[in-house]
């Protein structure tokens, strides 16, 4: 009887046990909420550090992965507008190699040009691909839906920039108008609004996900987790937008204010092309 | 400049250092527009090399990294005791206090152990 007795308190400990914390009064509450956000900026920290082995969760886990991710996708980001993010690519040809030609294929590689610039005519083989994480349902009215990007455009920037300086030039010999520079410059990086948006779409995909995925971890009751989750949604949705303002922002200042650096880089640059073209430069001396 | 003509430089004669005339002249001039589309064309390309590299560090430090990773304002950082701390309590409650299905079980349960434990204490 005895032994009865005992074998069912156990089990009733157990149950209460798995009921969880008490949750009556305010401070219980209070207590139990605490408790969770206290776990949860504890698996924040170890993801931010990459400290992968201070808890078990990161094997099982993979998403949880954020500085990693984060990283790896910085790379991504940085090799694709290399690779892409240019309208036009920059001639090699030297004009002693025929640049000249004659003005009938001018006038054909240029048509191919306008061509290409209406809207609508992404070429499946050549487009580049915006995105690397699927939408999270949580994000959509906030994620940059365009999925697909053109490819560079090898055969006519000196056709193209010849059209652009003949249509705004102004009296005086030679010396080009510096709003030219950003006349060309924003046409050039056309590509770069939507590298931006997909990568920074990809970005808080990956965050959204890891804190949703935390989330579980550290509030296994689905009732408390709905409810937090719709406590943060708002704030949360509110830091995502600004992450996308301040692409925005950026943007705007790249492409549609006045061109400037002062890195040295640029002067050196250029000096390097003259120098392996020195053809050019004699030119440039014979003309002054 | 120096540098690279120094490639196409002959060292071993009596007027020091010299470059090839024909190293460094073409026999197909330029037209004045050509040498102007030449240079916007060079001048571009120098510059978007500049403002790319550029881009791309502030996109991931300032867009991605300071606002979305580890500035001190992210989405991360949000769910925290400050966070927890800063509800009130109906609040608190609606989130944390338990459902009428889980209090009654709750209130049984400790009911039960409490009966079976002055049962034990009877018997014994």
């Amino acid at each position: 009887m005895k032994v009865e007795i005992s074998k069912k308190l156990v089990a009733c400990k157990e149950s209460l046990k798995g009921l969880g914390a008490d949750r009556e009064t305010q401070t219980e509450q209070t207590k139990y909420l605490l408790a969770m956000a206290m776990e949860f900026q504890r698996i924040v920290s170890l993801a931010l550090d990459a400290k992968y082995g201070g808890d078990a969760v990161f094997d099982q886990n993979p998403s949880l992965k954020l500085a990693t991710m984060v990283v790896n996708r910085n790379e991504t980001f940085s090799e694709a507008v290399e690779a892409n993010g240019h309208t036009f690519c920059f001639s090699t040809a030297r004009p002693s190699d025929g640049m000249g030609g004659d003005v009938e294929s001018s006038v054909a590689v240029l048509g191919e040009a306008l061509q290409y610039d209406k809207k609508g005519s992404i070429r499946p083989d050549d487009a580049v691909n915006l995105r690397t994480t699927e939408n999270h349902p949580d994000l959509e009215e906030i994620l940059y839906h365009q999925v697909l990007l053109d490819a560079p455009n090898d055969s006519c920037i000196l056709t193209w920039l010849k059209e652009v300086y003949k249509n705004s030039r102004g009296f005086g010999l030679g010396m080009s108008d510096p709003s030219l520079l950003a006349i060309t410059m924003r046409k050039q990086s056309v590509n770069w609004t939507g590298l931006a948006f997909g990568y920074i779409s990809d970005i808080v995909t990956m965050a959204h996900t890891f804190i949703c995925e935390s989330l579980k971890f550290v509030c296994p009751d689905e009732r408390v987790r709905a409810g937090l989750s719709s406590r943060l949604a708002e704030s949360l949705l509110g830091k995502y937008k600004k992450a996308y303002s301040f692409v925005k922002f950026l943007l705007d200042v790249e492409r549609s204010g006045t061109p400037a650096t002062l890195n040295h880089y640029f002067n050196d640059n250029l000096e390097k092309w003259y120098v392996k073209n020195p053809n050019v430069v004699s030119q440039k001396s014979q003309r002054s | 400049m120096r540098a690279a003509l120094t490639e196409k430089s002959i060292n071993n004669c009596t007027h020091g250092s010299v470059v090839r005339l024909n190293d460094i002249t073409q026999d197909h001039p330029m037209s004045n527009v050509d040498h102007v589309i030449q240079d916007i064309h060079d001048i571009l390309k120098s510059y978007y090399e500049v403002a790319r590299k550029r881009f791309v560090d502030n996109i991931c430090m300032h867009a991605a990294d300071y606002h979305l990773i580890t500035g001190p304002d992210t989405p991360l950082k949000l769910f925290s005791p400050a966070f927890i701390v800063s509800m009130t309590p109906e609040q608190i409650e609606d989130i944390a206090g338990e459902d009428a299905i889980l209090k009654c079980k709750r209130l049984t349960l400790k009911k039960e152990i409490q009966e079976l434990e002055a049962g034990r204490k009877i018997l014994s």
